[in-house]
């Protein structure tokens, strides 16, 4: 601790110290504050930068499909390639093939079921999208009984878009479920139509 | 024992602070958003995201009804059945 000078009296010393010490714990404070409220942001864009890398993922990979096409091409016949130089995946196994592999597969039953454990929404809304989904189903067991079901597909591809559009804006709150099921959009209507893939 | 003046400040921070973040780690629904919700879903129109005055009335046969008001005014009825069919009308 830092003596008082003698020309400076004790109590102007003392009342100067706990300025300073007022004015040193404010900032600790804004600075706590602005590393916190950085932290929220940062935790509200997850959803977003996970999303990132799926998308460069694909966008690499068809870039290396273009790059190994235009190298068949440009290749001499006869010549080898030296692995792990140009060709960065194997032949065996296409690019393509496996990003469509790592697409979630989520059938309607499923789907019912994430959203039912869903603290995103609420029970009133849940059971209206419920009611939503029944009477998707029974219109397509309709169709489907009177043998009608391939001449409405597309009216009912467009039906189910429009419920899953509207599940999706209501799973603001849920990012994971909500990729999920965006990525699950084919398998789910695949399983809710019994076509086999 | 007298508490001083940055122990103070040092409180009313935390106590800032912790109003700030814990609002963004809970993020249940009120009852009152989701019946805005539902309404909206069936297609009528509300007005704002959360309803106001509601009253919930259950009968003995598991069916709901639920009356609120929305922010533009209008008031509505949502019926849940036993089987948890929704329904919602507006009230004159």
């Amino acid at each position: 601790m830092i003596s008082p000078p003698s020309q400076i009296s004790t109590a102007a010393y003392n009342y100067a110290m706990n300025y300073s010490k007022r004015y040193l714990l404010v900032a600790v404070g804004l600075l706590l504050l602005s590393v916190a409220s950085a932290g929220c942001a940062k935790q509200g864009k997850v959803s977003v930068s996970s999303e990132r890398p799926l998308e460069q993922k694909a966008i690499d990979l068809k870039a290396v499909d273009l790059k190994e096409d235009v190298m068949e091409k440009t290749e001499p016949a006869g010549m080898e390639r030296h692995e792990g130089k140009s060709a960065i995946v194997s032949k065996s196994s296409k690019p393509t093939e496996r990003a469509e592999t790592a697409l979630p597969e989520i059938t309607m039953d499923q789907l019912v079921e994430r959203l039912k454990a869903t603290e995103a929404i609420g029970l009133f809304t849940k059971l209206a999208i419920r009611s939503d989904v029944i009477d998707f189903k029974k219109s397509v067991k309709l169709y489907r009984k009177r043998s009608a079901f391939e001449k409405n597909a597309k009216m009912l591809k467009s039906r189910f878009d429009g419920l899953l559009l509207k599940i999706l804006a209501l799973l603001e709150r849920d990012p994971v479920l909500s990729k999920d099921i965006h990525l699950a959009r084919e398998s789910i209507w695949k399983s809710l139509v019994g076509v086999k893939s | 024992m007298e508490e001083s003046g940055g122990g103070k400040i040092m409180r009313v921070l935390l106590t800032v602070m912790a109003l700030i973040v814990l609002p963004l780690q809970g993020q249940a629904v009120t009852l009152a958003e989701d019946i805005a919700t539902t309404i909206m879903l069936r297609g009528h129109p509300c007005g704002g995201s959360a309803v106001t005055q509601i009253n919930e009335v259950s009968d003995g046969a598991g069916n709901r009804t639920v009356q609120a008001t929305c922010p533009n005014g209008h008031r509505y009825q949502v019926d849940v059945s036993s089987e948890g069919r929704v329904s919602v009308k507006r009230l004159k």
